[in-house]
């Protein structure tokens, strides 16, 4: 049965997860994601799914959703004065998601035992690994993918032809990929 | 259940391919290698994918000392071999026209194929879970490829924050299942301990059903939760988006049925797929009613073909029967090669336009006269277009003939309502399919007298995707054959959790 703090965890992802979807303000976009990503960590971790708890915290939700809505709202020029007046709320909110997250991954990978543990003295450290090689495989090519795609997102473009000195190509004219953009 | 490495063969060159491709990428100037690698890695796991359609079936592989981390079984090598093979084509389309400094191209669409790959492997619901997560992410990147253009960003930008709220509902569902069934998440066990569940705590299992069929069904863009498709494959390259609509979207769908495959037959999830898939194919079609613009077009039209195979797999979850599935899994084969040919053949028509006339929009009135210069990709247009709107005997007619006779035979009455639906909705589909044909062969504008060719990287792949297509719908039993087994066997999955 699904315990108060556990519904409660509930109620509070759900809400924040709508309100990411419905808010328009970015840095708020951000941080109700964060929140979001955190009470479901919070909601698993309660609720015995420790390990997905961890992943949630740590990978899935909180820094890989994070990162990326900042990379991407920054390469909008509309929201690069925005996302810079705020540095300081949206740096302080991720630390504590990250915080939050190393705490929770501590006390889950440190003193957790789970019913699904083959013994109850089992330290729940090394049934995680026995049991979920595959798991922890697939979320470090996850961190891989992530950071991969994040270089993507932050690469400088290169300036408007408007802006370039007279008789400079860019890079694509000269090996005449013009236009590839389409295709790939 | 027969153990074999081999098993863990094709998800294990993909993840290993990531970082191969990536190395290669990013030394200097070595992007066309980086493609060709790319290619090779999706070849290879295509081949041992098929090496273990060959082999008895379900097969399963330890990992790391683990056993049964991995689970192939015949709608496995269904969504792999799809999924390998359209990576393939993507990749080899893509090697001419990467500029440099693009280097995370490849590595992200191998991982996206990973993920697919997995999704199809995945032993348990978790693992499921992260596979989605894998394909998730490559696709946050992939999506807003095009930094320089503001609506890809904005697209992207939809793209993620829609998708990120499914992935949580999604690992809910998955929690609660989890809850309930005692701390099982293992398909092959999920069944009998859910069932045993069933008695005193059926609500949240409903609850379940629901937050996963949400969760994943963002990404399948299944109505009401379309709204990131048409910005995301209209902006995204066309290649990405031949990917996205021909492999992802549809793994969505069986990330979706494996999940609900486990659930007890009395959590009515089969009507529940059925109400969605009418409400998509048909908003679906009426939306892509009104589009002008080429892709754009073409994205909406992915949103019917969406809910023609949700019709099929939740006829197939209410009645257990195999023909429905068929159907379904049928049209998830025909959708990769029809949208997968369409949206590259797109994406060469509008290169070879642009680069004629930079502003051209890509609306229909500007295609006049292209079906004649750039013969090869109109034609994978027309024939991709053609089997979409279900004209027999292209690809895309059988699996809609399915799952039309399976919705008459499951449930009497409403079922050939269903049927009906499903028909009538194909037709509809005709009116604005046949405009944009009318399109591509009206008489030719003179500003395109100059229009190039195809380009020669991107007409290999078309050819070959519109052969196959051309070739599955003459001979309808070759792909039968390949989705048959899938079918049979989550027919008899059903059947063992009492549905």
């Amino acid at each position: 049965m699904t315990s108060t703090v556990g519904i409660a965890a509930l109620a509070a992802m759900l809400v924040f997860a709508v309100a990411a979807v419905g808010l328009r303000d970015m840095i708020r976009v951000v941080s109700a994601l964060a929140l979001s990503s955190l009470a479901l960590a919070a909601f698993l971790f309660v609720e015995g799914m420790a390990y997905a708890a961890v992943f949630e915290a740590t990978v899935a939700g909180g820094l890989v959703s994070i990162l990326f809505l900042l990379v991407i709202s920054m390469t909008d020029d509309d929201h690069v004065g925005y996302v810079r007046g705020r540095t300081a709320v949206l740096a302080g909110g991720a630390g504590a998601v990250f915080l939050a997250a190393l705490g929770l991954a501590w006390q889950g990978l440190s003193t957790i035992t789970l019913a699904e543990s083959t013994a109850a003295t089992e330290p729940f450290v090394e049934w995680f690994w026995a049991a979920h090689p595959l798991d922890v495989l697939l979320v470090t090519v996850l961190v891989f993918v992530g950071v991969l795609a994040i270089s993507r997102l932050t690469t400088p473009l290169a300036p408007p032809e408007s802006e370039r000195a007279p008789g400079e190509a860019s890079e694509a004219a000269e090996s005449g990929a013009v236009e590839t953009e389409e295709i790939a | 259940m027969t153990a074999s490495p081999l098993a863990v063969g094709p998800l294990g060159v993909l993840l290993v391919g990531v970082l191969l491709t990536y190395v290669v990428a990013a030394a200097p100037d070595q992007e066309t290698v980086a493609g060709w690698v790319a290619s090779l890695v999706c070849v290879v796991a295509f081949a041992t994918t098929a090496v273990l359609a060959t082999g008895s079936l379900p097969r399963t592989a330890s990992v790391l000392g683990s056993e049964g981390a991995v689970v192939v079984t015949h709608l496995g090598v269904l969504v792999a071999g799809i999924a390998t093979f359209v990576g393939a084509l993507v990749c080899v389309a893509s090697v001419r026209f990467l500029d440099a400094g693009q280097e995370t191209y490849y590595p992200l669409v191998v991982a996206l194929v990973a993920g697919v790959v997995g999704i199809g492997f995945a032993a348990d619901m978790f693992t499921l879970y992260l596979s989605f997560e894998l394909l998730a992410v490559a696709s946050y990147a992939l999506v807003p490829f095009r930094l320089g253009r503001e609506r890809a960003v904005a697209a992207g930008t939809r793209y993620l924050i829609m998708n990120v709220v499914g992935s949580v509902l999604a690992i809910v569902g998955i929690s609660l299942v989890y809850a309930q069934s005692g701390g099982v998440l293992a398909f092959d066990a999920l069944g009998p301990a859910l069932v045993a569940a069933e008695g005193q705590l059926v609500d949240p299992l409903a609850v379940a059903v629901l937050l996963l069929v949400v969760g994943f069904g963002v990404k399948a863009a299944i109505v009401p939760l379309h709204a990131w498709l048409p910005d995301a494959y209209t902006e995204a390259p066309a290649a990405v988006s031949a990917l996205l609509a021909g492999v992802a979207t549809p793994a969505a769908l069986v990330a979706i049925v494996k999940c609900l495959a486990v659930f007890p037959g009395s959590i009515p999830s089969g009507l529940l797929l059925v109400g969605f898939g009418v409400v998509t194919m048909t908003v679906g079609n009426l939306l892509a009613l009104r589009q002008r613009e080429l892709k754009r077009l073409l994205a909406y039209s992915s949103i019917p073909h969406i809910g023609y195979i949700v019709v099929g797999l939740g006829v197939g979850l209410y009645g257990g029967g195999v023909l429905a599935f068929d159907g379904a899994f049928f049209h998830i084969l025909a959708n990769a090669l029809m949208k997968g040919g369409a949206f590259l053949a797109v994406g060469a028509i509008l290169y070879r336009l642009r680069r004629a006339d930079p502003d051209n929009p890509g609306t229909m009135d500007s295609l006049a006269g292209v079906g004649y210069r750039m013969p090869i990709a109109a034609g994978a247009l027309v024939v991709g277009v053609l089997a979409l709107a279900g004209v027999p005997p292209l690809a895309g007619f059988w699996g809609k003939l399915f799952i039309v006779v399976a919705s008459a035979e499951v449930a009497g009455t409403a079922g050939i309502v269903l049927a009906l639906v499903v028909v009538a909705n194909s037709f509809l589909s005709l009116g604005y399919y046949l405009p944009l044909l009318r399109s591509l062969f009206a008489s030719g504008d003179e500003s395109l007298a100059t229009l190039g060719p195809s380009p020669r990287a991107i007409a290999v792949p078309l050819v070959a995707v519109t052969t196959l297509t051309i070739v599955v719908g003459l001979v309808p039993m070759s792909g039968f054959e390949i989705v048959h087994p899938a079918a049979e066997a989550m027919a008899d999955a059903l059947t063992g959790v009492g549905s």
